[in-house]
């Protein structure tokens, strides 16, 4: 019991709480907002999201907000607070657009 | 309204209220910590006071100040430089209960200064576990020291852990006549630092600290470890400072010199506050009013 606590611990921290990475079904949605989307421009989005947010407070999950709730958050809230510029701005909103409509869990 | 005036108006906005200085990270423990950096081009000045109270019997009390100013330097990577200074009181203090000598004491000593890095390899909200190594040399002309930590930390909604690992390794020197500084005394410590803590509401955390502390003498085995637990206390979420308060009490040690605990080295309770202050006006990476442009043809669109 006690050997199996840190692999329960673990396997409860691995499920809950992240941010996902980005994958092929993302790239379909993505596509559909920028036609030149791709895996490495999403992933540049969540690497930006991660980086430019977290060192101030917990990330929200994606699925939280729908589209026009993330561009006013990122465009009119943050992007000065936080210095983002629009290049990332847009790679950020592109990221979180993409994955929000997914499934929890 | 047309999409061109939504976003010059949304443009217009975030310069207006949104052009402030970076909000620093909040450190929601004072003796742990987490896995996070300080944002890129952010500089934030963190006085802590620590107090150390109680020996065995006499009256005993010493403080540590340490001035600290850190730097965000990208968004996995933080220095810090610290200035280090002590006082202690001491009246007729003893360490343990059969000691014949009591000793007093009243001076202020500047105890040099300290650099500090952070890494950070993986995030406590987007990774499964958040993971940051830490390395902090220190000299003040008669002792060094070279820190390391190993910090993992989740948090998990209003609710955040930390775990610290602890490698500390002290040099004493001696001038020789003639023969420049040569090491009279070297000491290695270990030590465990645990912390959660959870969210109130209107900027209020409360939460609990321990922490074991090992010294050894040689890696064969510990001299002595000791145990500290207490509650924390943490107020933020106001832009541009915030506060962290914790009480540790000794609860027992492996080598006990007086009512069970280790007051050789260590005290019966420690408190240690913190301050976090931004400075404003370090450079910025890009125009804070960035999202005014409208967007260029092939760039990510707005959705209707």
């Amino acid at each position: 019991m006690t050997r199996r606590l840190p692999i329960a611990v673990l396997a409860l921290a691995g499920c809950v709480g992240t941010i996902p990475h980005p994958d092929e079904r993302d790239l379909v949605v993505a596509r559909s907002l920028a036609h030149d989307a791709t895996l490495d421009r999403l992933a540049e989005g969540r690497r930006l999201y991660v980086g430019k947010c977290s060192s101030c407070h917990a990330l929200h999950a994606p699925r939280e907000r729908d589209d026009p709730g993330w561009r006013k958050v990122v465009e009119t809230e943050m992007a000065g607070r936080a210095r983002i510029s629009r290049d990332e701005a847009d790679r950020i909103l592109l990221y979180l657009c993409a994955v929000n409509d997914r499934p929890s869990g | 309204m047309t999409r061109f005036g939504l976003t010059v108006a949304a443009g217009i906005a975030a310069f207006a209220f949104g052009a402030g200085p970076v909000e620093a990270g909040e450190r929601y423990f004072t003796y742990t910590y987490e896995p996070k950096v300080l944002p890129e081009g952010a500089i934030e000045f963190e006085p802590w006071y620590t107090a150390r109270i109680g020996k065995a019997s006499g009256v005993y009390n010493r403080w540590d100040l340490r001035m600290e100013l850190e730097f965000g330097l990208s968004d996995w990577l933080q220095t810090a430089l610290y200035l280090n200074v002590r006082g202690r009181y001491a009246d007729g203090a003893r360490s343990g209960m059969n000691d014949e000598a009591r000793y007093s004491q009243d001076d202020t000593t500047v105890k040099g200064i300290s650099s500090e890095w952070l890494v950070k390899i993986w995030d406590p909200t987007a990774d499964p576990v958040g993971l940051a190594l830490y390395f902090e040399p220190g000299y003040d002309g008669k002792e060094a020291e070279w820190e390391m930590k190993l910090l993992l930390g989740k948090t998990l909604g209003g609710l955040t852990l930390a775990y610290n690992a602890v490698f500390e390794w002290e040099w004493e020197f001696e001038r020789e006549a003639g023969e420049g500084l040569e090491v009279e005394r070297e000491a290695f410590f270990f030590l465990n630092v645990l912390g959660a803590n959870v969210g109130l509401g209107k900027g209020w955390r409360f939460g609990v600290e321990a922490t074991t502390r090992s010294r050894w003498a040689e890696f064969t085995r510990p001299r002595y470890t000791a145990v500290f637990a207490g509650p924390g206390l943490h107020y933020g979420g106001k832009r541009g400072w915030w506060a962290s308060l914790t009480v540790l009490a000794q609860l027992g040690s492996s080598n006990p010199t007086a009512h069970g605990l280790e007051l050789s080295a260590n005290e019966r309770v420690e408190v240690r506050l913190m301050l976090g202050i931004d400075i404003p006006g370090s450079p910025s990476p890009a125009p804070s009013g960035g999202a005014a442009r409208p967007p260029a043809p092939g760039e990510f669109a707005p959705i209707e």
